[in-house]
């Protein structure tokens, strides 16, 4: 309750101030170019390498092992390497690991998100972008999820800025758990250092704040799943 | 009479004139010849102190022409860089007005980088400027004339030692999710004659979480001779015989062909090979020293295509192989190159099933190895490893001679890239 109220009022302060700041294409909480979970069409910039790590609360089911005999309740480390491979392309290797478990466990659940921006942003059309999550995997596959997604920014030269994303997320194959299944969307407003964003995942609401330290160097996202489970996700970044 | 003696007088002058501008103008050739030579063997003296090998120059009227061969830099590209700062002054006090490098790999010319000589570019010596002045080919069509005689410090009969990290990951097994095998393989390779080298290789168990008995004593890595020449019309031969990887004995021929100046590459493999290990058993019981072979009577093969798009330094690789096991593979693959580092991801199709994953390619330190002379020692250039995502593997054995290393570590487009946008 109190990390709801703590969040409406940093927004309300966010929303209030203002500064001219280019909009940074940082990472969700899942490790590709995102808000809190959802995905945008925004990639990172050519050769830029993350590396980064996610603590996701034990209520959120769908992002990490809870549901599962095993690690039941339990929350999950997500651990993740993002390379900005082609100017349009962009692929996450990523670890899934629950934090505990009642019997020896494997190592996790290790998954390939690949990306490609299929339309750069215009002046009046948005960015597309298409996203291939856990596409070919082992039988497995829980964090399997195809999409597409559409960004646009706008208030560039005001004092706070927007995007807004929306897209849609489809099975390709039978898996185990899938996400983002139907509509998504989300909308961030980013200030000097510090970003807002709320989104729809399709199923459940989310909010989040999202900063920039370092020249953008070091991403710390802080989300309330559900708008109350808190989860954090630190990343840091260099460019090859 | 008179006129006789008048004739012969005039004419005995105009031999003395003659003679004179003779012995004058020898003089200025051979002073010529002498600045020429002195540039010459500066910038050979230059080049054999710093640790070059298979160095020749010749300066013929105008174009200076240098062929070497780097044993001392992991990267091409910093060897090429670090020449043109060596040579700068020399060049410069001389009458070159073009600098040929010859870029030899095994003492074969595989690459030439073509600049002119002008002091805007040698002094100030702005590698963008360079960079955008150069010519660089692969496979020059232009062979250089360099007798024997003309090679200084030659790397041929000579030993490089190197020692390679080996690191293996069986990820998500039952009971340990993350079990590991260090080992070190001490690599001996022996250059002996022009494209000649011989391969002998140990592999020294450190420390292992896998269940393999074979793998906690020490045991024979690479044994294999390989003998590499370039033929005309772009085309590299490569022929490999002796104990392989992963078990493998026998012999292998590669032929590649370049095209649009290495942009394109075409090669096929055929090999004969047959199982040999030096362990008399594998698997779980307990090794036994000595070796075992069976009939060389499997044939493999392998046709791969690959296109390089310069603009991202990416190649995209496209093969159909035989592989091991009567396994028919199907892979794409994409590695970009990223100055030293190379990922890349592929995706392959075998009869039993898909498998997809990445792999790295990550430079060793340090970028600079000792002054290489009769025996060298170096770490290995470059540490790899594979991640694949599901059980279906193909295998390949490596032979430890591979065309395609040339299409990418000597890439014209790569290699101008890297000479003009690398920090000053």
């Amino acid at each position: 309750m109190y990390g709801i109220k703590f969040f409406v009022i940093i927004c309300a302060l966010f929303f209030s101030l203002g500064a001219n700041q280019l909009l940074a294409q940082d990472l969700s909480l899942l490790g590709n170019t995102g808000l809190m979970v959802i995905p945008t069409a925004d990639l990172q910039s050519d050769r830029t390498l993350s590396f980064g790590y996610t603590y996701v609360h034990s209520e959120e089911v769908r992002y990490n092992f809870s549901k599962w005999p095993f690690t039941e309740g339990s929350a999950a480390r997500v651990v993740y390497a993002n390379l900005a491979f082609l100017p349009f392309m962009e692929a996450t290797v990523r670890l899934t690991r629950p934090y505990a478990g009642k019997e020896e466990l494997g190592l996790g659940d290790r998954s390939i998100f690949l990306r490609f921006r299929l339309l750069k942003e215009r002046k009046y059309l948005p960015a597309i972008a298409i996203g291939l999550h856990d596409l070919i995997s082992s039988p497995g596959g829980y964090f399997q999820s195809n999409y597409l997604v559409a960004s646009k920014r706008w208030g560039v030269e005001e004092k706070v800025y927007y995007q807004a994303s929306g897209g849609y997320g489809f099975k390709w194959s039978d898996a185990n758990q899938g996400y983002l299944l139907g509509l998504f969307g989300g909308v961030r407003a980013d200030w000097k250092f510090l970003s807002a964003v709320v989104e729809y995942d399709a199923e459940q609401l989310n909010a989040g704040l999202k900063a920039h330290f370092f020249k953008r160097h070091i991403y710390l996202n802080v989300g309330f799943l559900q708008l109350k489970h808190l989860s954090i996700g630190l990343a840091a970044n260099l460019r090859l | 009479m008179k006129h006789s003696l008048k004739s012969c007088f005039i004419i005995g002058l105009y031999l003395l004139c003659l003679s004179s501008y003779q012995s004058l103008s020898g003089q200025d050739w051979m002073g010529a010849q002498s600045d020429q030579w002195k540039v010459e063997q500066e910038v050979i003296s230059l080049l054999e102190d710093e640790g070059f090998q298979n160095i020749a120059v010749r300066l013929d009227s105008t174009t200076f022409q240098l062929t070497f061969e780097n044993r001392l830099y992991r990267f091409e590209p910093t060897a090429i860089r670090r020449i043109i700062e060596l040579i700068s002054r020399p060049l410069l006090n001389s009458e070159a007005e073009n600098l040929v490098l010859l870029v030899q790999s095994q003492g074969v010319v595989l690459m030439s980088v073509e600049l002119p000589v002008t002091a805007q570019l040698f002094y100030d010596r702005s590698w963008a400027l360079i960079g955008q002045q150069m010519k660089v080919e692969l496979l020059p069509s232009t062979q250089p004339s360099f007798s024997k005689k003309m090679v200084n410090n030659s790397g041929n009969y000579s030993f490089e030692l190197s020692v390679l990290p080996g690191l293996r990951l069986a990820l998500g097994g039952q009971p340990d999710p993350l079990a590991y095998e260090l080992d070190l393989r001490p690599r001996l390779t022996t250059y002996l004659w022009k494209g000649a080298k011989l391969k002998t290789e140990l592999i020294l168990p450190i420390s292992t979480e896998l269940n393999i008995a074979e793998n906690k004593m020490v045991r024979p890595g690479l044994l294999a001779f390989q003998q590499f020449i370039r033929l005309p019309k772009n085309v590299l031969m490569s022929v490999s015989a002796g104990y392989f990887s992963d078990y493998r004995y026998g012999a292998e021929m590669e032929v590649g062909r370049f095209w649009l100046n290495g942009r394109l590459f075409l090669n096929a493999r055929l090999g004969r090979t047959g199982y040999a290990s030096y362990p008399i058993r594998l698997g779980l019981d307990e090794p036994e020293k000595g070796w075992q072979f069976s009939p060389l009577s499997y044939w493999n093969y392998y046709l791969g295509a690959a296109y390089r798009i310069p603009r991202w330094d990416l190649t995209v690789e496209l093969s159909y192989a035989k592989a091991l096991y009567n396994q028919q593979v199907v892979e794409l693959s994409c590695t970009r190159q990223f100055n030293e580092l190379d990922i890349g991801f592929f995706a392959y199709r075998t009869e039993e099933g898909d498998n997809y994953g990445f792999r790295l390619s990550v430079p060793i330190f340090p970028a600079k190895y000792f002054r290489p002379g009769r025996f060298h020692f170096r770490p290995a250039k470059h540490f790899e490893q594979r991640y694949q995502g599901s059980l279906h593997f193909a295998s390949h054995y490596e032979t430890g001679g591979d065309l395609r290393t040339y299409f990418k570590k000597l890439n014209p487009d790569f290699v101008k890239s890297q000479i003009s946008n690398r920090t000053q």
